[in-house]
């Protein structure tokens, strides 16, 4: 094993952060100090330990919290959570909330008490013509003339038939009813409310937690600690170079979204799906540019006398030792793992909080 | 002197893996000879094969590629030798199926380590994500000891003149350096492995002028202390004139001509017409029919001595004087990125109606950083920029920028969002809500413009480079915009697409556009542009006429830039003659060589 250069293992005055697999990391941070492997094995317990404590049957709430909290922590120490708020928060807050809300309405539990119900649907199909829907129809036709346009139009086209038929009623004329499956309603209650919330931050802490591992690691890293475990050069070269693409894809995103916002794309308000739309657009450019990428990554990789039969390489600052630390934090994280598992800790229920 | 490389009647067909069609000869029988320790160029129109002539010589073709059925005799004719040892042959009569012989590979592959190649763009061939380590990883893959690998990073970044950085390798990531810095770090990992063949395919087109001469210096140190066999593609003459020993010029996929260095550029009569860049002075004597001896003058001092002295100084255009509307207005300029670098610090220019501005500076002075502020891409972090009168920081005016500034983008394969040509010039025009009959109308307008009329059907990721810069360009000028701003149109293009570009701009700028460019390419800014602005380290230090800039000896060192050729010989007939006209580029100099032949 090569010995580390003082050099090398310092960096000079004033560079406090290295370029990881996703964005950029603090070079003397917690994580940026630990074994790849013991990241790794720490991402897998939390993520198991999250599974647990957003079961359905037996939530823990604040075992939760206290992952999400963890993994914020880790990611702040890291010195990451600018690209993280820059780049995931804005999208993993309203996919977390869409995701409590399916809960609730999708899982009518009522558990011990209802809060709120709201019935969607009486279990029967009926037929007919009523002003409500009337006005909703014609709204929608009217704005679609006018503006050519949907979303508005069906919002507008509720909002006056729900308007309208609580002041006057909504008279109407059925032809024809049969019962089809069974009766339907929104029941948010205590349970499936804190069922839902549980869930939504698991969720998120495990998504912090998976960030953790690709935004705190280096190709080097990753090499080393494969080499150490006796895994071929050519895979773990492999799947290197696979996750180094991730900040090059990055850096092409970025350029390629300026030159849409140069060809006007933000001219004027969009609805999500025409943004949806844009993105979509991004695929052409993004597609091509990393084609040309991958070919000539496949080149430069031939000229230094990369083959398939390349059998270890020489080691060269790659492999990390595992220290003390691993150690203490692989411990915590099988004492943990255990705890939860085995005495099946419930956080929630062990500081007596009922909800 | 032995031969390192020869190439015997190679030809070679690229495997087709998007359809029935066959794809044509590439290279249709290439015959080379490069001797050990020489310093070979190589030359060509785009497509011509240059590139896939060096992946020959290391033997990535055909031994990197997949050849469908095996079936080399489709595919290959020829061979290749490195030092005596063959890299790629193939017989014909081997590999027998149906009766019917497919060909036999045969040759010892890629001659990793002993032969290197550094590629246009060096953020492509960067394979680690430190310094460090991508100058190590073939060193690494040879197996030497780690001792030793230490010893030879440190000794091939000190050659390359990136020594300083060795402290920090292990944390700089290859991408974060400078363009110049890219490429050394790309020439110091084959280094490394002392290989005894180096091939360079265009290594320089995205740098300044100044980083341009530095690399190669840099690469022609290491050839002359290591003897290391060089051979360099290039399109620019004076690099291959002041580092080569003799010049290959490849079209069609075949050897035109093999010249020493210094009589390459003085067969105009195969040289013209085959889409090159070719000397100034050579171009004008030609026109003006002036020889020096049985050819034509390649150099400024060559020049000095044949073309005549008295030319009078009524001789000199006047230059151009700015009095339209002001269209632009930045004052003060700051840019601050995200990660706390300063970007900009006080950029101050003006931008008339109707004139065409070049905005040059070394490679990190902040030219594109300025484009996409006047674009609304960045908001300036301080200063005053006013597009028509209207002050940017203002988010709702920066968002409607776009309407009236037009920004071509370096790369076009960044900015092509759909499948079909029509629809590509579409695609601005339904953002900007254009009714669709006038759009119609506005797509064949700009196609028209960039004579792709007949390809608005086809498919743009299948157009040439040049066409897809076209189709960038275009785009955006279907738009309609007041200033149109237009990054590096001319790099990594050959003449034939340069003139092109910048027929068309021209036109553009003849309709009454306003246009801002961005380049390193000196020649364009004396020949098409009206003022120039320039840009070091986030500061503007120069503004005026391109023949202000250029005409001046301590204009162009302060601004770290080179003269092109044909004002740089006006400023040496000046010295001799304070009278002499300063003269900017060919057309000034052809026009005044003719009146003063009339009397």
């Amino acid at each position: 094993m090569a010995s580390t250069p003082a050099t090398i293992q310092r960096p000079s005055h004033g560079r406090a952060y290295v370029r990881s697999f996703l964005f950029s990391v603090k070079i003397n941070s917690p994580l940026a100090r630990l074994h790849v492997v013991t990241k790794l094995l720490l991402v897998l317990a939390l993520s198991v330990v999250i599974v647990r404590f957003i079961n359905t049957a037996n939530p823990d709430p604040l075992g939760a919290i206290l992952l999400a909290l963890l993994a914020t922590l880790a990611l702040y120490l890291s010195g990451v959570m600018r690209w993280v708020f820059h780049s995931y928060l804005l999208v993993l807050f309203p996919a977390l909330l869409g995701m409590a809300l399916t809960w609730v309405i999708f899982n009518p539990d009522p558990g011990a008490g209802v809060l709120w119900r709201i019935p969607v649907y009486n279990g029967q199909i009926t037929l007919g013509v009523s002003l409500g829907l009337g006005l909703f129809l014609a709204f929608l036709v009217g704005w679609y003339v006018v503006r050519r346009g949907v979303f508005w139009g069906l919002v507008g086209g509720l909002a006056l038939a729900l308007v309208v038929t609580r002041f006057v009623g909504n008279p109407s004329i059925t032809f024809a009813r049969f019962e089809f499956f069974h009766p339907l309603a929104i029941i948010v209650s205590q349970r499936n409310l804190v069922v839902a919330v549980t869930k939504a931050l698991g969720y998120g802490a495990m998504i912090f937690v998976s960030l953790l591992l690709v935004m705190t690691t280096r190709d080097i890293e990753l090499t080393g600690a494969m080499m150490q475990m006796r895994v071929p050069y050519v895979a773990s070269f492999f799947v290197s170079t696979m996750l180094r693409s991730l900040s090059m894809a990055l850096s092409d995103y970025s350029t390629i979204r300026q030159a849409q916002i140069a060809r006007g794309v933000s001219l004027r308000k969009k609805n999500f799906l025409q943004i949806i739309a844009d993105l979509a657009y991004m695929a052409v450019p993004l597609t091509a540019t990393m084609l040309r990428r991958s070919s000539e990554v496949g080149d430069a990789v031939l000229i230094r006398g990369f083959s398939m039969q390349t059998r270890k390489p020489t080691e060269f600052h790659e492999v990390r030792r595992f220290t003390w630390v691993d150690g203490v934090v692989l411990g915590i994280c099988a004492l943990f793992v255990v705890i939860v598992f085995v005495f099946r800790l419930n956080i929630t229920q062990l500081l007596g909080v009922t909800l | 002197m032995s031969v390192m490389v020869k190439v015997e009647d190679f030809h070679w067909r690229y495997p087709s893996f998007a359809g029935i069609e066959e794809n044509p000869w590439t290279l249709k029988g290439i015959n080379l000879e490069v001797e050990k320790g020489e310093f070979f160029g190589i030359t060509g129109p785009s497509g011509a094969g240059k590139t896939t002539t060096c992946k020959a010589i290391l033997g990535i073709i055909p031994h990197g590629l997949k050849i469908p059925y095996r079936y080399y005799n489709h595919h290959l004719k020829g061979s290749v030798w490195v030092d005596g040892e063959l890299v790629t042959g193939v017989n014909p009569e081997g590999n027998v199926v149906d009766d019917q012989p497919l060909g036999e590979l045969l040759g010892r592959g890629i001659i990793a380590p002993r032969g290197g190649m550094v590629l246009q763009d060096p953020e492509t061939q960067f394979l680690r994500m430190s310094l460090l380590h991508e100058v190590a990883f073939g060193l690494q893959l040879l197996k030497l000891p780690a001792e030793e690998i230490e010893a030879r990073v440190r000794e091939a970044l000190e050659m390359v003149g990136l020594g300083f950085l060795i402290d920090d390798a292990a944390y700089i990531h290859p991408n974060d350096l400078s363009g110049g810095q890219k490429q050394r770090v790309a020439i110091a990992s084959f280094l490394a492995m002392r290989p005894e063949l180096l091939v360079l395919d265009e290594p320089t087109s995205d740098l300044d002028p100044q980083g341009k001469s530095e690399v190669i210096e840099t690469v022609r140190m290491l050839h002359e202390r290591h003897n290391m066999t060089v051979v360099l593609v290039e399109q620019d003459p004076e690099i291959l004139c002041r580092f080569c020993d003799r010049i290959a010029l490849i079209e069609d996929g075949q050897v035109r001509m093999v010249e020493l260095a210094n009589r390459f550029y003085r067969r105009v009569d195969i040289l013209d017409g085959c889409g090159i860049y070719k000397f100034e002075v050579s171009e004008i004597a030609a026109r003006a029919a002036i020889h020096q001896g049985d050819s034509v003058p390649i150099s400024i001092e060559e020049s000095l001595a044949c073309f005549p002295r008295d030319l009078d100084c009524a001789l000199q255009p006047a230059d151009y004087v700015p009095t339209g509307e002001v269209l632009l207005e930045v004052k003060d300029l700051e840019y601050v990125y995200e990660d706390g670098t300063q970007a900009l610090f006080g950029v101050n220019f003006n931008l008339h109606k109707g004139e065409v501005l070049a905005l040059l500076g070394t490679n990190g002075s902040g030219k594109t950083t300025v484009a996409k502020i006047l674009n609304g891409i960045y908001a300036p972090s301080g200063g005053v920029v006013r597009v028509l009168g209207q002050d940017i920081s203002r988010r709702s005016v920066r968002r409607q920028l776009p309407r009236h500034v037009g920004y071509v983008f370096q790369n076009p394969d960044h900015q092509i969002f759909t499948r079909k040509v029509r629809d590509e010039v579409a695609y601005g025009l339904k953002s900007l809500q254009v009714p669709a009959e006038e759009m119609e109308e506005r797509i064949m307008q700009a196609l028209e413009a960039v004579g792709l009329a007949d390809k608005a059907d086809e498919d743009p990721l299948f157009l040439g480079k040049g066409q897809r810069q076209r189709l960038a360009v275009a785009s955006i000028l279907a738009m309609r915009p007041e200033i149109i701003i237009v990054d590096e149109p001319t790099t990594g293009q050959d003449y034939r697409m340069v003139c092109g570009i910048m027929e068309l701009l021209e036109e553009l700028h003849s309709q009454g556009n306003t246009v801002l460019i961005i380049t390193h390419d000196m020649t364009l800014v004396a020949n098409y542009c009206q003022r120039v602005v320039v840009l070091l380290d986030g500061r503007d230090i120069f503004t005026g006429s391109p023949r202000e800039l250029f005409g001046s000896p301590e204009n162009v060192r302060a601004t770290r830039l080179c003269a092109p050729q044909a004002i740089s010989l006006s400023v040496a007939m000046r010295e001799r003659n304070e009278n002499f006209p300063l003269l900017l580029n060919k057309m000034e100099w052809v026009q005044a060589l003719e009146r003063y032949a009339r009397g």
